[in-house]
């Protein structure tokens, strides 16, 4: 069976339509993926997925100093205004270690604590490219993403280890 | 619709049904906690999905939306691409639909999804037409807002009164426990509104099928009205002149 030729108006606005149908579903997918949690999360992976989000670098750079006076629940709240979409690795890795170090204890740690840092760490596994994350700063003992998840998921098990007197002597990281 | 009719409205295929289909699609699965209000968005479960499907076959099956007007061998490839794009989105749509309106886990979720479930089977089996389908799907769909939105939602509420925690405590009690279901921040209802109108506004934009005759000829027994006059029939009637014929001139 032959259908009459199209005019080019009609043309265009098929194909363009096809495109911005296709672009909605891919939106769609983005968001049941994604699952962002708030307006902010929402506008800022967007830009993250055609890279054009930035972090705010002064609020970085005051959380690192809190970060670095032991003043880890201000670093955080630095952090989190420099990072409000929750898309880059490194700010994540720090809120990640704000957590560790500030549940770390010489006898027990805070499973509570460790529990967030745990979500802050996979968060910044997953917004990094290959989910690899290094950080190289001299004041931190552990560089990547993987040996700070590995401490969080040692401190909320519960095994033998944890009844080892000598535990006391070991140093937070 | 006839075909020609429906050509004529290329925005309302290419543009206006997908884009409010996935609003529908996007707003179905929308949540908000009802503590910190942190956002979810819930993809269709197997469940909807099957659902969704039923849906789309009650819709075809009772002439709402006649799919040969949006595929087939006498359109064009484009123009069968944005027919298909209107049927999978209509799908995505009314599974997400079913998200919307069905409690999200325990023994509410089973009973409501199976009672949509009988519900869209009775439908099928019943046939309808058009307009009565349409009448009852919104019937259906704001009956089911209305219990999920407004009833349980006022009665699962975290500040609710000491006797709505006495009733909740009576029916998980009753149910062991396995009513299970979570009451959702204030801007759920009001998406879910929204979403519920738009699916139904989808529903009058689709190119219905054209032999929808139910309101004029009677079903199953029932008095038929009488049938509005067609142009065809006027004209055939003011055919017949009813006026003495002239006399024979040679008559005189």
């Amino acid at each position: 069976m032959t259908t009459p030729a199209m005019p080019r108006a009609e043309v265009a606005l098929r194909l363009g339509g096809a495109v911005a149908s296709v672009a909605g579903l891919a939106v769609l997918v983005w968001l049941f993926v994604q699952q962002p949690t708030t307006f902010r999360e929402l506008t800022g992976g967007v830009a993250a997925t055609v890279g054009a989000y930035r972090i705010n670098q002064a609020d970085f750079d005051q959380g690192r100093q809190f970060f670095a006076a032991d003043k880890f629940p201000e670093a955080r709240a630095a952090f989190e205004r420099a990072d409000p979409a929750s898309r880059h690795a490194e700010t994540q890795f720090y809120i990640a270690y704000s957590w560790y170090r500030q549940g770390w204890g010489r006898v027990y740690s805070d499973d509570q604590l460790f529990g967030q840092g745990l979500m802050a760490v996979n968060r910044a596994i997953a917004v990094a490219p290959d989910g690899r994350v290094r950080v190289d700063d001299p004041a931190l003992d552990m560089k990547t993403a993987d040996e700070l998840k590995d401490e969080l998921e040692q401190g909320l098990r519960r095994d033998a280890s944890d009844f080892n007197p000598m535990r006391v002597l070991r140093k937070r990281r | 619709m006839t075909p020609r009719a429906w050509s004529s409205l290329i925005a309302r295929e290419v543009l206006v049904l997908p884009a409010l289909c996935l609003l529908v699609a996007a707003g179905g699965g929308f949540r908000t906690d009802v503590g910190n209000g942190a956002w979810r968005f819930l993809p269709p479960t197997p469940m909807t999905l099957v659902l969704g499907l039923l849906l789309v076959g009650v819709l075809v099956r009772t002439g709402v939306v006649n799919p040969w007007l949006l595929i087939g061998p006498h359109r064009a490839g484009l123009a069968n691409t944005s027919g298909a794009i209107v049927v999978v989105t209509l799908l995505l749509a009314s599974a997400q639909l079913f998200t919307a309106l069905t409690p999200e886990a325990g023994l509410l979720q089973v009973l409501a999804s199976l009672f949509f479930l009988l519900m869209l089977l009775n439908t099928l089996a019943a046939r309808p037409t058009r307009g009565r389908a349409m009448q009852s799907l919104g019937v259906v769909l704001l009956s089911a807002y209305v219990l999920k939105y407004v009833v349980l939602d006022a009665l699962y509420a975290p500040e609710g009164s000491l006797a709505r925690r006495v009733v909740t405590s009576l029916l998980e009690g009753v149910s062991l426990g396995a009513l299970g279901y979570t009451s959702h921040g204030a801007a759920t209802a009001y998406v879910a509104f929204i979403v519920v109108l738009s699916y139904l506004f989808v529903l009058v934009l689709l190119p219905g099928r054209i032999d929808d005759v139910d309101d004029v000829v009677g079903r199953l027994g029932e008095p038929s009205l009488p049938k509005p006059l067609t142009r065809r029939d006027q004209d055939a009637t003011l055919a017949i002149d009813v006026r003495p014929a002239p006399q024979d001139p040679g008559d005189r």
